[in-house]
């Protein structure tokens, strides 16, 4: 179980992922493309190809306005 | 762990048209060799030129003045930075806020147009006299103070208009068959003697994901909020999610069309209108009086450009700049 943070809004999702879940897995989950979502883990980033674990993660939004 | 392509330690980005990994260091040295190449490219800017950087407190202007600030020297400009306080409550506060900190992080001179102060309203107080969206009354007078700033000051204004910016800008255009403003974020408009002052758009190639993990990296002060105003349903926000979509699908796309885009940008149909100095402050008009005067004349009883160009020498002069 993965707790989610999304950012700039600040609402906390968890998600559920299966051993050796990339990131790219985590924001599929999510329906967030790994083009325009940063996953942040202890503040720094992470590549979307990376494994992801159990734990705390921060999902930023990068695009902005309209 | 995946590894930096170029030294080895641990990745915090991948570059999927690239297809290469990059540690914090050489992902900041990728997007700097990207702004340098836009600059050369497009031949952007040169010795002797005076730059006034847009800087809007957010991520993009951010990078936009970090970058100029380090390939001052190599391209031999100057370098100020121009903020233009909205007075949208807590928001500009926070903007100006990270603004004063950025620029003195990178020893840049700042010069703050407070709306407010100068225009007598603030920008959600105007819109609402006026029964006008906020965001177009915004646009129109944010325009308008840059270039102000930019012909009193012989400077040329640098925006921080992203890759996803630009190409979600064109494809607006192009879906509501606005085809004359499809070519306007080109990465430069060039100035009209007097009237208008040369744009410069030195992020035309940087992806707004680029540009918000280099301001991580770099530790840039910036607000990463939205502006209350901005809609995340918005045309132009619905079409740079899609963009994006495909650009996962086929890493490069962006590149693709950026290149072509700067290149074809005299193929589009041109606006009908002939640019002529404004009856009553001398710059940029599609004919008469121009929107901005016409604006502060209809809020305040008398057309207010003069005033900013007064202002903008005042300022400028500070710098050094008259």
């Amino acid at each position: 179980m993965v707790r989610v943070k999304l950012l700039p809004e600040g609402k906390v999702v968890e998600v559920d992922l299966q051993e050796g879940d990339t990131v790219r897995d985590l924001l599929r989950a999510l329906g967030l493309s790994s083009e325009t979502h940063v996953v942040l883990v202890g503040g720094t980033p992470v590549p979307e190809t990376e494994k992801i674990g159990a734990g705390e993660v921060v999902v930023v939004r990068v695009l902005s306005g309209g | 762990m995946a590894k930096c392509s170029i030294c080895g330690k641990p990745a915090i980005a991948y570059v999927p048209y690239q297809r290469r990994y990059y540690c914090a260091e050489h992902f900041a040295d990728h997007v700097l060799s990207k702004v340098r190449r836009t600059l050369r490219k497009y031949r952007l800017v040169g010795g002797g030129d005076r730059v006034l950087a847009a800087v809007s407190g957010g991520k993009d202007s951010a990078v936009l003045l970090d970058v100029l600030a380090r390939l001052k020297r190599e391209f031999g400009y100057q370098l100020a930075a121009l903020h233009i306080d909205l007075g949208i409550g807590e928001y500009s506060v926070e903007s100006r806020r990270a603004v004063e900190s950025l620029v003195r992080d990178l020893g840049v001179p700042l010069i703050v147009f407070p709306v407010k102060e100068a225009l007598g309203y603030s920008i959600p107080e105007m819109a609402m006299r006026l029964r006008r969206p906020a965001c177009s009354v915004c646009g129109m007078v944010k325009r308008y103070i840059y270039n102000a700033f930019g012909v009193e000051g012989r400077a040329k204004v640098a925006t921080g208009h992203n890759a996803d910016d630009i190409m979600s800008f064109a494809l607006k255009g192009f879906i509501t068959q606005d085809l004359s403003s499809i070519p306007k974020l080109a990465p430069r408009t060039p100035g009209i003697e007097g009237l208008a002052a040369e744009r410069i758009r030195p992020l035309y190639s940087v992806y707004e994901k680029e540009s918000y993990l280099y301001a991580l990296v770099r530790g840039l002060p910036h607000y990463h909020q939205e502006c209350p105003h901005a809609r995340l349903t918005s045309l132009e926000f619905r079409i740079k999610e899609m963009i994006n979509r495909l650009e996962e699908e086929r890493p490069g796309l962006k590149l693709g069309f950026l290149s072509k885009h700067a290149k074809n940008a005299n193929q589009y149909p041109r606006e009908r209108w002939e640019p002529s100095p404004c009856s009553s402050c001398g710059l940029l008009s599609s004919g008469g009086e121009c929107s901005f005067c016409r604006t502060t004349r209809r809020l305040r009883g008398e057309p207010l450009g003069r005033s900013v160009r007064e202002y903008a020498r005042a300022q400028l002069e500070r710098l050094g700049w008259m």
